[in-house]
């Protein structure tokens, strides 16, 4: 651990010397997956200490693949039940200044580690999180979420890290001052949405968090629609149960609470306006309200192609763009769903349910 | 703005008005001689992908009203996006505007609720007319 106050800098050789860093890597029944994450940190050029898979009582083969790539595998004595509990389960064996959460289904590219740990030199940085594209791009909703991403991570996140407050910490690749991070009481369970709750806590605690986008994380994103709809609902609950939880500490933190205001206002009032203002505009008034749900399209679609042309993928965005409207409906349904259960009803999901 | 959130665009007219806010905020960065060029390249960048946002959406009202031309209800539709891009913009000065009243009226429940509990405090108590802040024995006295 570090000295408490003390900036602690990453070593950064060229030489292929360990970082100060143990990546954990939450997993359950991901035997299908692991290998490639696991071989993704060990091809780093600054590749981690130490590689924690923490096996949550998979049934699968998950523990002896990730064992015989060489990972540390530790297991709880029962399934912790959510990414959150198997993450602060390994939290306690870490040693090392800097700890990593990369998803069991994230490969990371080869520079991905030896980009981000520099900008946890500044010791006012407690995280930082990394640029995250699809590792796939087969399905409608895997091309939906391509688009969603470039659109993110290429434009608003930009922004925001440079008003000095990226929204979230991306729970599928980031990197932690582990002293601060173990401070905070590292992830925690209480919502189904971890990630924005430690993010959310740390600007809390006066920490502050950076997004490198040249560190690149490559996630399995769901590829049918039954995985989709376990990763919105996990997402959009935990997002409003987030919004409750923080949203009068956030008031004080000026930017971020900017962000949030107008978060909630689109996630509230776009499921209202896709599910119930058009269709009966479009029905009453005249059918050109149609044009309501793409109508942003040729706007949206400027920062999508500027990172597709600086990553050669023009084509791949081109062609995904219309999957982009559709996951933006099944977007809005989760998120009514949501809204609607948190807020109105008052009834917390609490069932984590595990989707990529 | 973030993964698995619809939106309507207030997001996105906010984003732009940040990127393009940065620009006079580096100016004034740089002439304080504490900007460089590392920020300067992250924010020209940015401030273009919003300008080319704000061109696209001016596009998209040009092109709509073409397309509608005179063609009965839809020749109205031209209109669309700059009555949208209004009535957003105002939906997001409301919810900013919001945001920050909301903060201040906390504040002010904050300090309120921070008097309440003196006052409860100096109160004196139903039974025996004892107040915290003072020792029950004086109080009776």
């Amino acid at each position: 651990m570090s000295v408490p106050g003390a900036p602690t800098i990453p070593n950064l050789p060229t030489s292929p010397v360990a970082a100060d860093l143990t990546a954990i890597v939450p997993a359950f029944n991901e035997e299908a997956t692991i290998e490639a994450t696991v071989r993704s940190l060990l091809a780093q050029t600054f590749p981690p200490q130490r590689i924690l898979v923490v096996d949550d009582c998979s049934t699968d083969a998950t523990a002896e693949r990730a064992r015989r790539l060489g990972a540390t595998v530790v297991s709880p004595p029962s399934n912790t039940g959510s990414k959150a509990g198997a993450q602060s389960f390994a939290l306690r064996e870490v040693s090392t200044s800097y700890v990593m959460a990369v998803d069991a289904d994230t490969t990371l590219d080869p520079d991905a580690v030896e980009t981000i740990l520099p900008a946890l030199r500044d010791p006012a940085i407690a995280a930082a999180c990394g640029f995250v594209v699809p590792r796939r791009t087969r399905t409608v909703w895997e091309r939906g979420r391509y688009i969603e991403y470039l659109l993110a991570f290429s434009f608003f996140k930009r922004v925001q890290d440079h008003f000095g407050a990226p929204l979230i910490s991306s729970g599928c690749f980031s990197v932690y001052r582990t002293e601060t991070l173990a401070e905070v009481g590292g992830w925690s369970a209480r919502t189904l949405a971890e990630d924005v709750d430690l993010t959310w806590t740390l600007y809390q605690a006066g920490h502050g968090v950076r997004f490198v986008a040249a560190a690149v994380s490559r996630p399995l994103e769901p590829h049918s629609f039954a995985f989709v709809r376990a990763q919105l609902t996990r997402w959009s609950h935990g997002l409003m149960q987030n919004v409750r939880l923080h949203w009068r500490r956030i008031l004080h933190l000026r930017f971020l609470r900017s962000v949030v205001a107008v978060l909630f206002w689109d996630a509230v009032v776009a499921p209202v306006v896709f599910l119930l203002v058009l269709p009966v505009l479009a029905v009453l008034v005249t059918p050109w309200a149609l044009l309501g749900y793409a109508i942003d399209g040729p706007a949206l679609m400027v920062p999508v192609l500027v990172e597709a042309v600086s990553r050669r993928e023009l084509g791949r965005a081109l062609v995904s763009m219309p999957a982009f409207f559709v996951l933006r409906m099944a977007n809005a349904w989760f998120m009514l769903a949501a809204v609607w259960g948190e807020l109105l009803l008052r009834r917390p999901l609490t069932v984590y349910e595990k989707g990529h | 703005m973030a993964a698995g959130v619809p939106g309507v665009g207030i997001a996105a007219i906010f984003f732009v008005l940040a990127a393009l806010w940065a620009v006079v905020a580096e100016v004034a960065l740089t002439l304080r001689g504490q900007s460089s060029l590392a920020r300067w390249k992250v924010v020209s960048r940015q401030a273009g992908i919003a300008a080319g946002v704000a061109a696209a959406a001016v596009l998209t009202s040009v092109g709509l009203d073409r397309l509608a031309g005179d063609r009965g209800p839809g020749a109205a539709v031209g209109g669309v996006v700059p009555l949208t891009l209004l009535l957003t913009s105002g939906v997001l000065v409301l919810v900013l505007g919001g945001a920050a009243l909301h903060r201040v009226a906390d504040h002010g429940r904050g300090a309120a609720a921070a008097l309440l509990e003196l006052e409860e405090r100096a109160r004196p108590t139903a039974i025996g007319g004892a107040s915290e802040a003072e020792p029950a024995g004086r109080a009776l006295a």
